[in-house]
């Protein structure tokens, strides 16, 4: 995992339960921010920050997280992907998965 | 002889140096009234001008939910040039525009948001991106 920590300097996000269907919230600070029970399918956040961000029932289908940093296996793990969804190179998909195509995650 | 011119140049150049000084004190006291004048006005323009940004805010605010779709875009563009000029709202008007995400009721399905999403998505992220210090909105 890519773990950098940074002094807070911008706002913290939440968006819980927005729709924000294939946006672009790429190179983004999204450090503590509340992204439960968003829908963010088709959305990217490559190379944005997810420290310690909220996951839970967050839909990432088809998302892309090229090079988000700070992001783990447990918030993803609370989170809903799918084959389609494109995930930072430090994270195994098969141990989200257990088996490769697998929607996973809360309420999936 | 020569002593005496001396001294009397030093007694001239402490005349000369003695009116300059209350030559500058008065000058002072005429011009003090008109610089507070002056200061008073530029803190009314810019209350008056504090008082318009307020009226567009709240107008803005309002129009975000409307039918039109021009009418939510041009709300959301005041904000952002609000945000701008005036850094101490950037903060009220980035959780303004995260709560009307957060409200809005409307779905789509298409593969490109309705322009008005990516404009607030545009405008969060101009307050919240990675590669830059934060600058107003």
């Amino acid at each position: 995992m890519n773990h950098r920590i940074q002094s807070r300097t911008h706002p913290t996000v939440n968006l819980r339960g927005a729709f924000i269907r294939h946006t672009d919230l790429s190179n983004a600070d999204l450090r503590q921010a509340d992204l439960s029970r968003v829908d963010a399918s088709g959305a990217a956040f490559r190379n944005s920050d997810f420290q310690d961000a909220l996951l839970s029932g967050t839909i990432l289908r088809g998302a892309d997280l090229t090079g988000a940093r700070n992001l783990t296996a447990a918030q993803l793990a609370a989170a809903i992907i799918d084959e389609h969804t494109r995930l930072p190179n430090y994270i195994d998909r098969q141990t989200l998965t257990g088996k490769t195509g697998d929607t996973v995650g809360a309420g999936a | 002889m020569q002593t005496w011119v001396l001294i009397s140049e030093i007694v001239r150049n402490l005349g000369l140096a003695l009116a300059a000084l209350v030559g500058a004190a008065l000058a002072w006291r005429k011009l003090k009234p008109e610089l507070t004048q002056a200061g008073s006005a530029a803190s009314q323009a810019e209350l008056a001008r504090r008082a318009h940004v307020t009226e567009l805010f709240n107008r803005a605010a309002g129009q975000l939910g409307d039918e039109r779709l021009e009418v939510r875009l041009a709300a959301i563009y005041v904000l952002r040039e609000i945000g701008r000029d005036f850094p101490d709202l950037s903060d009220p008007i980035f959780e303004l525009l995260q709560a009307h995400l957060r409200e809005r009721r409307s779905r789509y399905e298409e593969l490109e948001p309705p322009i008005d999403v990516k404009a607030i998505i545009e405008t969060l992220r101009m307050r919240i991106s990675a590669d830059e210090p934060p600058h107003p909105i």
